[in-house]
């Protein structure tokens, strides 16, 4: 790859780490410490969906799990742990948003986050790849050749 | 509990059979060794996990057996919400291909990972909001099975806990 491709898939993963770390983050701080309005979805099927989720502890557990996972995206610790940990909260972003809600730049925000966290798996994806390996026998934790 | 449902007998069944024939084919090895009986286990959990996940998903959409009474559950309006934005849908779909894979032993360590949201889910749904009965043993079976295959399958996810990962691109030859 050439001088500048290099550096651009470096940035651009870097860039998009940060950047998700970063939102999750203040998303998930912000239910916690109530630095801005949580916001609502526009869309009665959106808010519903989200009452409910709070109405069980769902959606508390979602916002500690976007804290956790966007901590360890911001520092770069345990990068393709907090991938794998966070996707299903950005898959759930995901539907929510860009075939739900009415707003533009929502099912935009939806989308975004949505590629940069595909992007940013696919950048770490050489950790991934002991997982697809077909018909593999079990490597329990307990014995000592399991990695 | 109440009583036995075919979302448990079914699996339940198919890994029976399944480790039955595995320990048959132990036994007439010429070369066996002393009888691998936690390798057994984890193929009997492995497949009742498996099948359990797949009979769930397909169901869903195949309607084959009576469906869970949801409405009179306090999960309910949680499941109905989630139907209407589509979420179930998708929620079922992983299901069928983590449940198919489990089975078929393919990428059995990235389909339980791909499992374990649901799993946790459906625990903290029967054991933490429903909190009686018989989902209380469901939700603990769930995440049971589930915690232990990851901990069965847990020399592939070694390299996935570097905690000073750096990027390591798909299209980057190592």
């Amino acid at each position: 790859m050439s001088g500048w491709g290099a550096a651009l898939e470096r940035y651009g993963l870097l860039f998009m780490r940060v950047y998700l770390g970063g939102f999750n983050f203040i998303s998930g701080l912000n239910y916690y410490a109530h630095l801005t309005h949580q916001p609502i979805p526009a869309d009665a099927a959106g808010r519903a969906f989200m009452e409910s989720t709070m109405a069980l502890g769902l959606f508390q557990l979602a916002k500690a799990v976007e804290l956790t996972a966007g901590f360890l995206l911001l520092t770069n610790i345990n990068v393709p742990f907090a991938l794998v940990l966070l996707f299903p909260v950005t898959t759930n972003v995901f539907v929510m948003n860009v075939f739900s809600s009415p707003l533009l730049h929502v099912k935009a925000s939806g989308a975004r986050n949505f590629l940069f966290h595909l992007l940013l798996i696919a950048g770490y994806g050489r950790y991934y790849l002991p997982l697809i390996r077909p018909f593999a026998p079990a490597r329990p934790i307990w014995r000592k050749d399991a990695p | 509990m109440g009583g036995l449902r075919p979302y448990d007998v079914i699996p339940a069944s198919i890994a029976t059979v399944v480790v039955i024939v595995a320990l048959v084919m132990q036994l007439r090895r010429k070369d066996a060794g002393p009888l691998a009986i936690v390798a057994l286990v984890i193929l009997w959990i492995r497949m009742d996990f498996g099948a359990h996940t797949l009979v769930s998903g397909a169901d869903y959409f195949l309607h084959i057996f009576p469906p869970p009474a949801i409405d009179t559950s306090p999960a309910g309006p949680f499941v109905r919400e989630m139907t209407r934005i589509g979420m179930y849908d998708l929620i079922k779909v992983v299901e069928v291909v983590a449940g198919a894979m489990i089975v078929a032993n393919v990428f059995t360590p990235l389909a339980l990972v791909m499992e374990f949201p649901i799993t946790v889910s459906i625990f903290w749904l029967s054991v933490v909001v429903v909190g009686t009965g018989r989902p209380v043993f469901t939700g603990w079976r769930e995440l049971a099975f589930n915690a232990v295959l990851l901990a069965a399958y847990a020399g592939y996810y070694l390299p996935m806990l570097d905690l000073r990962a750096r990027q390591k691109p798909l299209w980057v030859r190592a």
